[in-house]
C-alpha cells in the first residue's frame, strides 16, 4: 500500500471518528430524532421535534392544537411556544402562525417571581415583539404595543445580564432551573434581530455553561445549590441540567429531555475550551464565587445579600458549600460531597430540616402565617422532617479545601 | 281619571325600576388560588383574578385576566364602575370599560402590587404599595415614580387631606374614637396602642365600621371594638379575614382560607353566612355604584 493510500485511509478514519463528537450535526440529528420518536404528553418541544423530523405530523399538529386550544397560565407556556415558533418558522403553516398570534393576544400568562421566570417571560416577549413589530396595544394581551413590549423586554434583559455578571445570579448553580435559563438564551442568541441582544445572550449562555463546567464531575452538578430537589439531591446525575451537561460536554447523550430540541435545532456550538474545563480534573482546584440571595421582602436588610460560595474540585470528588444562612427559601442545598462513581447515589449531604412562617414571609409577599398553613399544597415536603433540601438559620458552615465543618445550634 | 292615575303609577314604577337598573351596587373581590400544585406560592392557577357581583354576593362573575395573582382593586368613583385599577403580581393594571379590556401600566421594575389607591378628588393620582416599596403616578398610571422607602408595603390610602399614607391600613373616626391600624398589625386608639401583631390575636389586616360599631379583622376572624377598648371576637368559622366592608347594615368579609362571608349587623347577634367563591384565597373586597 502506498503512503498516499495510508493517508487517505487515515483521513477517512478521522472523519468517521469525528462525525458524532459533542454537538456535531450527527449528535444534533440524533437528539432531535430521539425526541421526535418518543411519546410525550403534548409539549411544544416534542411537537417541534416531530415537525422538524417529519415524524407523525398529524399527531404533532393535533398536540399543537391542544397546546394552543386552552389558556395555559404562565411563562413556561410562553417560552415553549416561542421555541416552537422560531425553530419551525420555515415549515409552520400560516394558519398555525395565525393561531399562535391569536394566543398572544388573548392568553394572559403569569410573569412569575424569579429570575428564570422573568427570563422566559421577557425573552419570549422580546422575540415575538420583534416578529410582530408593528402591532398596536389592542393586539397584545397586556394592552401594550409591540414597541412598548420590545423596549421593556430589552431593558429587563440588559439589566439582568448586567446585574448577573457584576454581582452573580440569585438562582445560582441550580441542577433543576439551569434548564429554564438555557432555552430562552439559545432562542435569543439564534433568532433575535437585535445584534446586541443576540451577542449578549450568547455570552450569557456561555457564562452559565462555563460556570456549570467548573462544577461538573462525571455528569453531576456539584457543590452548593440555590434550588435543588429531594430527588436530585440523592441522584445528582439525574437532573434537568444533567441533560444539557451530556449534550454540551460529552460525546454521546443518553439522558435526553425534550427541551434539548430547541438547542439542537440551532447553529449554536459551545466553545471547546468550556468543554475542556468540564473534564480537566487532573489537578484539584478551588472555586470561589460571590452570588446573590433571593430578594428578601420582609424582616431582612439589605433586600439582596451577597453570598460567598466555595467549591473544592478533585479528580474523583467535589466538596462545596455556601456561607451560613438562608439565601433561597425552601430548596437550598447548603453543602454536599459528590463522588465520581457508577453508583447513582454517590452523594453525602446534610441539613437541619427547618421550616417557618418567617422563612416564607422573608421571601414571598403573601401573608406569612397563612402561607405556612397552605405550603404543603404548593411545595410538598417543606414541613417534613425527612426532607433533603432547605436551609436553616441555625446552621453554621466552614470550609477550607476538602475539609468542611457544619455545626447546628438548634434552640 | 283612574286611567291617568294608573298611567302615572306605571310610569313612576318604570322610572324607579329603570333608575335601579341604571345605578346599582357592584361588589369586587380579588383572588389568588394557591391550592393548585402548579401555582407558585399563590401564583397562576385558574380562578385567580378579579370577581364581581351585581346581586349582593349571591352570584359572582370572573372579569378580565385569568392566571394572575390579584391582591387589590380600586374603582374611580366618578366613573360609575368603568375605570378600575388592579394590584397584581404582574404589576398594576387599568381598565376603562368595566373590566372588558386591560392595560398593564407598570413595567418590570414593579411587581407584587399589594394595594392600589386612588385620590378620588383627583383620579389622575394613583398610588401603589408593593413588596419593594411605594410608587405614585399623576397621570392615571402611565408614568410612575418611587414615592417611599424601599421596603415591603402591604397597604396605603389617601387620607382626608388627599395625601397618600403608607404603612397604614386605614383610620376610622367613629364616636370620637380615632382608630388606626398599621400594616404590621399595630392597632392604635386615639393615639394609644391597643394591640400588636404576633400578640395572642395574631396579625390584624383590616378595619370597617358601621353607624355604631367598629370592626377589625385578622388571622382569627373579626373582632368588634367596644367603648372600653376591648376587642371581642365575633366570628366562629370564618378565619383569616383579610378584608371587609360594611354597606348599610350588612358586612361583607373575604377570607384567605376561602370565600365571601356576609353578616347582618342588626341587633347584637352576629351570624356569618357563606356567599360564594369558597375555593379561592380572597384578599380584598370593595364596592362601587355602577351604571
Amino acid at each position: 500500500m502506498t503512503p498516499f493510500k495510508y493517508i487517505i485511509i487515515f483521513t477517512i478514519c478521522i472523519i468517521l471518528c469525528k462525525t458524532s463528537y459533542a454537538q456535531s450535526d450527527a449528535i444534533k440529528f440524533e437528539v432531535i430524532e430521539k425526541i421526535a420518536q418518543t411519546e410525550y404528553h403534548p409539549t411544544f418541544s416534542a411537537v417541534t421535534a416531530k415537525l422538524l423530523e417529519g415524524i407523525n405530523p398529524k399527531l404533532a399538529y393535533g398536540q399543537l392544537d391542544t397546546l394552543l386550544g386552552r389558556e395555559y397560565g404562565d411563562m413556561f407556556w410562553m417560552y415553549g411556544c416561542a421555541g416552537l415558533y422560531f425553530s419551525c418558522k420555515n415549515i409552520l403553516p400560516v394558519s398555525y402562525k395565525q393561531k399562535i398570534r391569536e394566543c398572544w393576544k388573548h392568553f394572559t400568562p403569569y410573569r412569575g417571581d424569579t429570575e428564570n421566570h422573568f427570563l422566559m417571560y421577557y425573552g419570549s416577549l422580546f422575540l415575538f415583539s420583534e416578529e410582530w413589530d408593528s402591532l398596536d396595544a389592542s393586539e397584545w394581551f397586556m394592552g401594550r404595543s409591540s414597541q412598548e413590549i420590545n423596549a421593556e423586554s430589552k431593558e429587563w434583559l440588559l439589566y439582568w445580564i448586567h446585574e448577573t455578571v457584576r454581582t452573580g445570579m440569585t438562582e445560582f448553580d441550580s441542577p433543576r432551573y439551569l434548564y429554564y435559563y438555557i432555552t430562552p438564551l439559545v432562542l435569543l442568541s439564534e433568532y433575535s434581530r437585535d445584534s446586541a441582544i443576540r451577542s449578549k445572550s450568547e455570552m450569557m449562555l456561555e457564562y452559565l455553561l462555563a460556570n456549570y463546567s467548573v462544577k461538573y464531575l462525571g455528569g453531576s452538578y456539584c457543590g452548593a445549590h440555590s434550588r435543588d430537589a429531594n430527588e436530585s439531591t440523592l441522584v445528582p446525575s439525574n437532573t434537568e441540567a444533567a441533560s444539557y451537561g451530556e449534550y454540551f460536554f460529552e460525546d454521546s447523550i443518553t439522558h435526553i429531555l425534550p427541551d434539548i430540541v430547541f438547542v439542537a435545532a440551532t447553529s449554536y456550538v459551545l466553545p471547546e475550551i468550556i468543554r475542556e474545563i468540564a473534564h480537566k480534573r487532573n489537578n484539584s482546584f478551588e472555586c470561589t464565587e460571590i452570588v446573590r440571595s433571593r430578594r428578601r421582602v420582609r424582616y431582612e436588610i439589605p433586600a439582596v445579600k451577597s453570598i460567598h460560595k466555595y467549591t473544592y474540585m478533585a479528580r474523583d470528588y467535589a466538596l462545596g458549600s455556601l456561607e451560613s444562612g438562608i439565601a433561597q427559601p425552601i430548596q437550598q442545598r447548603t453543602w454536599s460531597l459528590v463522588l465520581r462513581s457508577q453508583n447513582p447515589y454517590s452523594v453525602i449531604a446534610g441539613l437541619h430540616p427547618y421550616y417557618s412562617a418567617k422563612e416564607l414571609g422573608t421571601f414571598f409577599p403573601e401573608e406569612p402565617s397563612f402561607m405556612l398553613e397552605k405550603i404543603e399544597a404548593v411545595k410538598a415536603g417543606y414541613t417534613s422532617e425527612d426532607k433533603w433540601v432547605g436551609a436553616s438559620p441555625y446552621e453554621t458552615v466552614w470550609q477550607r479545601r476538602n475539609e468542611l465543618r457544619c455545626s447546628y445550634d438548634i434552640p | 281619571m283612574r286611567i291617568v292615575i294608573l298611567l302615572f303609577v306605571c310610569s313612576l314604577f318604570l322610572w324607579a325600576s329603570n333608575l335601579s337598573a341604571q345605578n346599582h351596587l357592584r361588589l369586587y373581590t380579588c383572588a389568588l388560588a394557591n391550592d393548585d400544585p402548579s401555582a407558585f406560592m399563590g401564583g397562576s392557577s385558574t380562578g385567580a383574578g378579579l370577581w364581581t357581583s351585581d346581586d349582593s354576593g349571591s352570584t359572582w362573575k370572573h372579569v378580565g385576566w385569568s392566571h394572575v395573582k390579584c391582591y387589590s382593586v380600586a374603582v374611580v368613583d366618578s366613573s360609575f364602575g368603568r375605570t378600575l385599577y388592579l394590584g397584581c403580581g404582574n404589576g398594576c393594571m387599568r381598565s376603562t370599560d368595566a373590566g372588558a379590556h386591560w392595560r398593564m401600566l407598570t413595567d418590570w421594575k414593579v411587581a407584587e402590587v399589594m394595594d392600589v389607591a386612588i385620590d378620588q378628588a383627583d383620579p389622575e393620582k394613583i398610588s401603589i404599595a408593593t413588596s419593594t416599596g411605594m410608587w405614585s403616578s399623576t397621570d392615571r398610571g402611565e408614568h410612575w415614580s418611587e414615592s417611599g422607602p424601599r421596603e415591603f408595603q402591604s397597604h396605603l390610602y389617601y387620607d382626608r387631606d388627599h395625601r397618600v399614607v403608607p404603612n397604614i391600613v386605614a383610620d376610622v373616626l367613629n364616636n370620637e374614637t380615632q382608630l388606626v391600624l398599621t400594616n404590621d398589625g399595630g392597632l392604635f386608639a386615639n393615639g394609644k396602642q391597643v394591640v400588636r401583631q404576633y400578640s395572642q390575636r395574631g396579625p390584624l389586616w383590616s378595619v370597617a365600621y358601621s353607624d355604631s360599631n367598629i370592626f377589625i379583622s385578622g388571622e382569627r376572624g373579626i373582632y368588634e371594638y367596644d367603648s372600653s377598648r376591648v376587642l371581642h371576637l365575633i366570628t366562629g368559622s370564618p378565619r383569616n379575614i383579610h378584608s371587609m366592608i360594611t354597606i348599610g347594615n350588612k358586612m361583607y368579609a373575604v377570607s384567605l382560607s376561602g370565600g365571601v362571608w356576609v353578616c347582618d349587623l342588626y341587633g347584637s347577634k352576629r351570624f356569618f353566612l357563606r356567599s360564594g367563591l369558597d375555593s379561592l384565597q380572597l384578599w380584598s373586597i370593595r364596592s362601587a355604584t355602577v351604571k
